[in-house]
């Protein structure tokens, strides 16, 4: 839906007494409509003036200087754009739609500086090209980030390295809540809800939470419409591998009668086979996923409130060949060739996982006048997951039952923005945070209970002077948590001396510990006044408060050979960033590079355990003599850069690269476990020219190779994969029906049906990944 | 920061406090082994109640070149009652089989519905005097995506190939030392 071509006319007299007026209209880009009631900042240099916009979507910002402007929009159901232009010459700024209802400035800001960490958007456009994907897969194209597999068709997103436990996931601006410590603990996200996706690489703990060392990727749904009228899309999708399939629609409607007030209601389900590895079918990787959604909002000129339900339900099988009972049994098919051939199907057989996650979210933002705009955000997550293991047919139900409940109250005041001298705008936020989560686990012995209380408070400020801003913020969380624990599993800590923070009861003990954890940040970002050049300054610390598992997990993990072992004495782990960006844009080249480096003080690995004698320890359970791995703490440094670069971008052909390097050791050089190998990427893509209805027809031609990750730490089962090469093709095109839009595409991935493995998947220990798939996916957005 | 709390501890649920130790059903925490020879019966032991890495074992004493029927038991000591399993792998012979690692020689003497070996009842004859470990390996073996994975033939193969290279996967495998005198 991309390619409505907004224009924001700004018009004015040069002089030098402030008393310039910069006009403008703002319009909406699917339907052409004018936009009433946006908010409208524009300023300094010397006066800020705030504009709202009429009913023609016309402004005007008087008692401007000469000089560069800074002109910001905001809208309740629009994403925020800014900008800045010159108002000593008449300009013309040039804001593009990508999708429904949103505002994006490219002409104006190229370079992005909007954060000043490395960040990369992925529009309604660029997702439609994606859907049926998970959130993994949606964004794994995108310099720095790859994916880590389980044994089933999931899987879970890394940013430079950093994954699960340091990886925040905020959907619709709420911290996601699921069991996210296990490796084939996928996020629970809806992929075809998701209107835009946001990937910031590196720590970005002071807005989204102290333990977003890592990275943040915020999911964000379509804003509600604001007019009266009827908005739906469907998608479907079919992919050969597994003979997936997809089917997902949404409709959003205001009625006139009642303006101001919106519904929407989504809903969405997959089915999906076997997958196939070449000459092999992965028996039991069939899975499902089901999501529906419900919304209701209100928009007025200063007050917009939302409250939403969204549900997700997946189950999923997990490898037959993933035989994790004894390490005999696990490094004897390490080595042999599968003795069992499976035929394809769509059943899901034990073992398997399930889960269903519930997420409640009522919001409510005030446009407060002069103080600026509160949001107020109350939330609540129910997650419920079961895993179920081959068992005697005599055990029935899951071994494994988690359920997590998630309580979550937020409140930040946004100020407006400030005159600061005659030439800078100071804008912020301040916040509170609240969260109260637990845990209730049964099952095979492993995790505890546990209740933790959270509460934070944080605040930032950036000022900008023309196309320059300095950024400072801080924030303070403190944690509390108590951890419930059985009786055996009290007998089990007693026995390793390990219940110091713990307090015995007539059954089992509680075990509390509290937190504090300081985030502080001080970024900048400058670009050159023809925008050719940009840069970005990060500087950065995160805690990140050690998680229940790494605490208490004890038991056989259940889909990896070793007996685990949690630490209770485990600190905060401190982590230290400096991060850069380095952006071109020029009529030949649009790139960017990032490169970054983080000290983390106590960083909690788990590795294995080695004994006085320097040989691995083992535990001798019932099953046979398993690896014991702990976690522990040590000092670590991780490093690297990414990047990427359209070449021509243009021209009818383009070329696009991309690249990602990370390093992850100890202060001892010994290499971390699980950091992704060096990858580089390429596309040659053929843009076709518009003809009648058909727009931005397209072919591309895809290579993408990973590196063998030399580096990996001693204890490993096996050694890590070879290196390789995948090819990939993808075509497809916009269609504008009137109002409508209609994307179809078609792509061919692993065309070369090439065998290989992951380092950083738990398959890469059983079998291949999957092999050739072969998608076709058709998008439309309707607008009534 | 207290309202905020105080609201959302209001929310909190007990079942939290109150962890229970329940569906570990599928877990064997220890096995009894009885030597039923001509001086009456020995028995022995391999337990692991915590399922924590920590087991007892009790070492049988046998005499030499002596044939004993063994007996074993199979129990979960983390569910609460403890839970016989002996029962269960019996009622499903076709999909189970204990394989014995040992330099005794062991000869089944019970079998499933099909006439494969089963394994909870063997004949077993030490050899000289010394000492010698015995590895019992609980094996199951449910049919996987429609194959049958008890087969004839797995004892043999077992001996020749160890037990890793076997179908399906192991219930238990532990390992008690015998004393033969």
């Amino acid at each position: 839906m991309s390619a409505a071509l907004l224009l924001l006319a700004l018009m004015s007299n040069a002089s030098a007494s402030c008393d310039l007026v910069v006009r403008g209209v703002v319009v909406d880009g699917d339907t052409g409509a004018p936009v009433a009631g946006a908010r409208v900042v524009v300023g300094p240099p010397g006066r800020l003036s705030t504009a709202v916009s009429d009913g023609e979507g016309h402004f005007e910002a008087p008692g401007q200087c000469a000089g560069f402007v800074r002109v910001a929009v905001s809208h309740p159901s629009f994403h925020a754009g800014a900008t800045a232009v010159d108002a000593a010459e008449d300009a013309v700024v040039q804001l593009f739609t990508h999708e429904d209802h949103e505002i994006v400035v490219t002409e104006a800001t190229p370079l992005g500086l909007q954060d000043t960490r490395a960040s990369v958007t992925l529009t309604e456009q660029e997702l439609d090209e994606k859907r049926g994907s998970d959130l993994a897969g949606t964004i794994e194209d995108i310099p720095g980030v790859t994916v880590i597999g389980g044994a089933s068709a999931t899987s879970k997103p890394v940013i430079r390295g950093q994954f699960g436990r340091r990886l925040l996931v905020l959907v619709d601006g709420v911290r996601h809540e699921g069991q996210k410590w296990g490796i084939d603990h996928a996020p629970e996200v809806d992929a075809f809800g998701a209107d835009e996706v946001t990937v910031i690489r590196g720590a970005a703990g002071v807005r989204y939470g102290a333990d977003a060392v890592g990275g943040v990727i915020l999911v964000a749904p379509l804003p509600m419409r604001q007019t009266p009228g009827v908005d739906a899309s469907v998608h479907s999708v079919a992919a050969a591998n597994g003979l997936r399939g997809s089917l997902a629609g949404r409709v959003d409607a205001m009625s006139a009668k009642v303006p101001g007030l919106a519904v929407r209601l989504s809903a969405n389900a997959t089915s999906a086979g076997d997958q196939r590895s070449p000459g092999r079918v992965l028996g039991n990787t069939a899975g499902r996923e089901m999501n529906l959604g419900a919304a209701i909002g209100y928009v007025s000129d200063t007050v917009h409130a939302r409250l939403s339900w969204d549900r997700f339900v997946a189950e999923n099988g997990v490898f037959y060949g993933v035989r994790s009972d004894s390490p005999a049994d696990f490094l004897t098919q390490l080595d042999a060739e599968p003795a069992v051939t499976y035929t394809a199907g769509r059943d899901i057989d034990r073992p398997g996982q399930s889960v269903v996650h519930d997420r409640v979210v009522a919001r409510l933002g005030v446009d407060a006048g002069q103080l600026g705009h509160v949001d107020l955000t109350a939330s609540y997550q129910h997650n419920h997951r079961t895993e179920e293991d081959i068992t005697r047919q005599a055990a029935s139900g899951p071994q494994l039952d988690f359920t997590l409940r998630t309580t979550a109250l937020g409140a930040s005041l946004q100020h407006s923005p400030v005159a600061v001298g005659l030439h800078a705008t100071l804008e912020g936020a301040v916040g509170v945070t609240g969260q109260l989560q637990e845990n209730v686990y049964q099952g095979v012995p492993l995790v505890p209970n546990y209740r933790s209380l959270r509460g934070g408070v944080y605040a930032w400020e950036r000022l900008w002077r023309r196309r320059a801003a300095v950024e400072l913020g801080a924030r303070l969380d403190r944690t509390s948590r108590t951890a419930f624990l059985t009786e055996s599993a009290t007998d089990r800590l007693d026995r390793r001396g390990a219940t110091s923070t713990c307090e015995r009861g007539d059954e089992g003990a509680r075990c509390s510990g509290d937190w504090t954890a300081g985030v502080v940040t001080v970024g900048g970002l400058w670009g050159t006044a023809d925008d050719v050049v940009g840069f970005k300054v990060d500087l950065s610390s995160g805690a990140r408060v050690p998680s229940i598992d790494e605490q208490f997990l004890d038991g056989t993990a259940p889909t990896f050979p070793a007996f685990a072992l949690g630490d209770p004495t485990l600190g905060v782990e401190t982590t230290y960033t400096a991060g850069g960006v380095v952006h071109l844009h020029t009529r030949d080249i649009h790139g960017e590079l990032a490169p970054f480096a983080s000290y983390v003080n106590d960083y909690i690995q788990f590795a294995p355990a080695v004994g006085a004698n320097g040989q691995p320890v083992f535990d001798v359970v019932s099953r046979g003599a398993f690896p014991r791995y702990t976690f522990g703490a040590v000092n670590a440094l991780w490093y690297g850069i990414d990047g990427h670069m359209t070449l021509a971008p243009d021209r009818r052909v383009s070329l696009d690269l991309r690249a990602s390097m990370v390093r992850g050791q100890d202060t001892a050089g010994q290499p971390l476990a699980f950091v992704p190998a060096d990858r580089v990427g390429l596309s040659l893509t053929a843009q076709g020219p518009d003809r009648g209805a058909v727009e931005s027809p397209f072919v591309a031609f895809d290579v993408d190779a990973a590196g063998r990750q030399d580096r990996v730490p001693e204890g490993d089962f096996a050694p890590a994969p070879e290196g390789y090469v995948l090819l990939g093709l993808r075509a497809g095109t916009q269609l504008r029906l009137g109002a409508h839009i209609a994307r179809v595409s078609a792509e061919i991935a692993n065309l070369g049906n090439v065998k290989y493995r992951n380092y950083t998947s738990l398959l890469r220990y059983y079998a291949d990944e999957p092999g050739r798939d072969a998608l076709v996916r058709a998008s439309l957005h309707m607008h009534f | 920061m207290r309202s905020v709390s105080l609201l959302l501890v209001l929310s909190a649920c007990s079942d939290v406090e109150n962890p229970g130790e329940t569906n570990v059903d599928e877990v064997i925490t220890t096995v009894t082994l009885s030597f039923e020879g001509p001086d009456g019966v020995v028995e022995g032991l391999w337990a692991d109640p915590e399922d924590d890495g920590s087991p007892v074992i009790v070492s049988p004493d046998l005499t030499a070149n002596t044939e004993y029927q063994l007996t074993l038991e199979f129990l979960n000591e983390l569910a609460e009652p403890s839970e016989d399993i002996t029962a269960e792998v019996a009622d499903e012979a076709d999909e189970h089989q204990v394989f014995f690692t040992t330099t005794a020689t062991v000869s089944y003497n019970d079998q499933d519905d099909g006439g494969l070996p089963l394994g909870l009842d063997v004949m077993l004859t030490t050899g000289d005097v010394g000492s010698t470990d015995l590895t019992i390996t609980l094996r199951h073996l449910p049919e996987l995506d429609g194959q049958v994975q008890k087969v004839a033939g797995l004892d043999e193969q077992a001996q020749a190939d160890g037990i890793s290279g076997l179908p399906g996967e192991s219930d238990i495998s532990v390992t008690v030392p015998l004393t033969v005198q």
